[in-house]
């Protein structure tokens, strides 16, 4: 019966609020092991997107996505009830891309330039890509401490107070940021501006 | 410009509704007044349009959190992390438990070592026969052994094995590729030297095989490429000397008087037959030495019934005339190596010290006894003797072959009217003999002053000849470098004469003097 409930509440989460994922981390810590699986499953997506749309690469998601929550999973216990979950949960998300971002260019400083020029060509096969497309590829060109507060906030709608806690930032700084990569993008979509604008 | 930037960056903000009130309200009446400003806000508007619309559609991920759910089980389950201790504990239970065990039974360890050493023991000593039948051991060979202190070990005389004594009188043998090809006519000179008859001929072939089954019981070979010396050896070969020259002097004389011209031949009773001294006291241990390793065991064999059956064997071997059945013949003596009666009697491989050359091995003996015998030292005359059967033979070249010698013992006497030139001959020889002689006595007796024990000191004098005449050889080059020298100064000086600088001259002069003084000295 009672895993029967826990199904349901699995297959329609409900909306997210502070106290619902407090409580489900209360029954974790108390040594119950679905509560972790009912926060997974609430958080999961947003974290996929998020690291999606930090790395602009869609193979490597569920990879870090698994990383991400072992690490909530270890550490959870730990948890302060000090400010939300999902900031907690985000801030840990964007420092794995971070991580995985350094490790690749530390890659990139010793694997052969040939490897590179193999990535460009296969960017220009596409030789009919949608605006979406685009404007993606445009974004992903930005450097990393633009395009991540972008993206949250345009894509993800986060608010600027909580890119700034995810990014552990001033909101200032995420103002400033989210700004001069508007700037930077628009500058990239510059020669498309008439199919793009219209 | 400035402020222009400030209010473009807070329009940023306004279309994503950051502002405070007090902003919003600020920039708003900005933009109703500013044409510039309202289409850098349409612009803003549209870009944030299709950034947000170019959100890319995420696939589900399909099991996901049971996929989580396993790698989190995997990485955290107790069996991993006993997994990971497993070795670490093993090791420490392991020497917890070696260390108990010994605290025992110190001799536990010990104990194994000696059982594994007593299989290995077994293994080699299965296989053990005399070596009259492994190396069909002639009178020629044990009259060899008896000046050269040299057996082989197999019928092609391939390898051989030597017994010898280092420096401090210490025995040791060495087990070695024979390469160089000995001169097989030892015996037959030495009894044409002697001008022996045919009984006394009879007489020494008859010593010699009672020795060659003396001696082949204390050298076992096996086919496993083992072999097992009796310490008793180096007494029996000196005995078997004895014998020779004992049964030499009493019917030959004067020849050998000629043969063997020392003046202080250790004085010994005629009749004795030394044999019957060393045979009393053989001991049980055997110096077994493998490919692996080097150990004494003890191998308890009935002698009598080693002899009777070797007798019998010797028999049939008589009859069978085929060669080829003659390898076929299965010795059957089985040595009694039983593991229980060897696990506590085999000793430390400590007794010996072992030294592989590429033409060998030598087994220097430390703490095996070898029984002491009374015996007397004939290893002077035994290296005199060689070195006259090795004149002989040189003699004996020219002799003329007879054509049909029949393959018997009794040939020597057909022979008898070539041998006796060959004795005259030999005295030809007989002054570089006592020279060798004396200077052999002369080194004997330094060593006897050094130690009490008795040892051989051919091999010595061997080295110190062979010193000798290396030295000779380095001075003859010498000489002939200085004579070519004196040639050049010679013709330098007769170049110079035709030379008008006088001063150049005498300069050269000087260093020619200077050159010729050198060469004085």
């Amino acid at each position: 019966m009672n895993s029967d409930n826990k199904k349901e509440d699995m297959e329609q989460p409900k909306i997210l609020t502070l106290d619902d994922d407090f409580s489900l981390i209360k029954q974790f810590i108390d040594g119950d092991d679905n509560a972790f699986k009912v926060l997974v499953n609430r958080h999961k997506e947003k974290v996929r997107n998020i690291i999606y749309l930090t790395l602009m690469e869609p193979d490597v998601i569920d990879d870090i996505a698994q990383d991400v929550f072992i690490t909530v999973f270890k550490n959870l216990k730990h948890f302060r009830f000090e400010s939300q979950f999902t900031t907690w949960l985000y801030r840990i998300t964007v420092n794995k891309c971070k991580d995985y971002l350094r490790k690749k260019n530390v890659r990139k400083i010793f694997s052969p330039i040939k490897d590179e020029e193999e990535d460009i060509a296969a960017f220009r096969i596409n030789e009919d890509p949608d605006i979406k497309e685009i404007v993606r590829n445009a974004i992903s060109k930005l450097p990393d401490k633009l395009r991540i507060p972008l993206v949250l906030r345009d894509m993800e709608g986060f608010s600027y107070q909580e890119i700034a806690e995810t990014l552990n930032c001033e909101i200032g700084t995420v103002k400033s940021r989210i700004f001069r990569a508007r700037e930077a993008l628009k500058k990239i979509l510059e020669p498309l501006e008439k199919e793009l604008f219209v | 410009m400035k402020n222009n930037r400030y209010e473009i960056e807070m329009l940023s903000a306004y279309l994503d509704g950051e502002l405070s009130p007090k902003e919003k309200i600020y920039i708003e009446e900005k933009i109703k007044s500013s044409l510039e400003l309202q289409r850098k806000l349409d612009e803003l508007k549209k870009l944030k349009a299709i950034t947000s619309e170019a959100k890319p559609d995420l696939t589900e991920s399909y099991y996901f959190e049971a996929r989580l759910m396993a790698s989190l089980n995997s990485s955290e389950s107790k069996s991993e992390k006993i997994k990971k201790w497993i070795p670490a504990f093993t090791f420490t239970s392991l020497a917890v438990a070696l260390i108990f065990v010994l605290s025992l039974n110190p001799s536990f360890l010990m104990n194994i070592i000696e059982q594994q050493k007593g299989n290995l023991a077994d293994f080699y000593k299965s296989n053990l026969k005399p070596l009259l039948y492994a190396a069909n051991l002639t009178s020629e060979d044990i009259f060899n052994f008896a000046l050269y202190e040299e057996l082989p070990l197999d019928p092609s005389n391939s390898q051989t094995l030597k017994l010898s004594y280092d420096q401090t009188g210490k025995e040791f043998f060495e087990i070695r590729q024979n390469t160089e090809k000995k001169e097989q006519n030892n015996l037959q000179n030495f009894v044409a030297a002697l001008e022996l008859n045919e009984s006394e001929q009879k007489q020494m072939d008859s010593l010699l095989k009672v020795y060659s089954e003396k001696i082949s019981a204390q050298v076992l070979v096996s086919d496993k490429n083992a072999i097992a010396i009796n310490p008793n050896i180096w007494n029996l070969r000196k005995a078997v000397l004895a014998d020779i020259l004992s049964f030499a002097r009493k019917h030959g004389n004067e020849n050998f008087q000629k043969i063997a011209p020392v003046g202080n031949i250790p004085s010994f009773d005629k009749n004795i037959v030394w044999l019957e001294r060393v045979n009393t006291t053989s001991p049980k241990d055997f110096i077994i030495c493998t490919p692996d390793t080097v150990f004494s065991a003890e191998l308890n064999f009935d002698m009598a019934q080693l002899n009777s059956e070797m007798k019998k064997v010797a028999e049939e071997m008589k009859q069978v005339a085929d060669e080829k059945k003659k390898r076929q013949l299965v010795f059957n003596f089985k040595i009694d190596s039983s593991l229980a009666g060897l696990k506590d009697k085999i000793k430390s491989d400590k007794n010996f010290k072992v030294f592989v050359h590429n033409n060998g091995v030598q087994i220097h003996l430390q703490e095996v006894n070898i029984p002491e015998v009374d015996l007397p030292n004939f290893d002077s005359i035994a290296s005199i003797i060689s070195e006259a059967t090795r004149n002989f033979t040189v003699v004996s070249v020219g002799s003329p072959e007879l054509p049909e010698v029949p393959e018997t013992r009794n040939f020597v006497i057909k022979k008898e009217g070539t041998l006796n030139t060959s004795l005259r001959n030999r005295e030809v020889n007989i002054d570089s003999v006592i020279e060798e002689n004396n200077k052999r006595i002369e080194i004997n007796n330094k060593k006897r002053q050094s130690s009490k024990r008795i040892y051989n000191d051919s091999s010595a004098n061997e080295v110190k000849t062979m010193v000798d005449s290396l030295i000779i050889k380095q001075n003859e080059e010498l000489r002939r470098q200085i004579e070519q020298l004196r040639k050049e100064i010679e013709k330098f000086r007769q170049d110079l004469q035709n030379l008008n600088n006088r001063q150049k001259i005498e300069e050269y002069e000087e260093i020619i003097k200077l050159l010729e003084e050198q060469i004085e000295i």
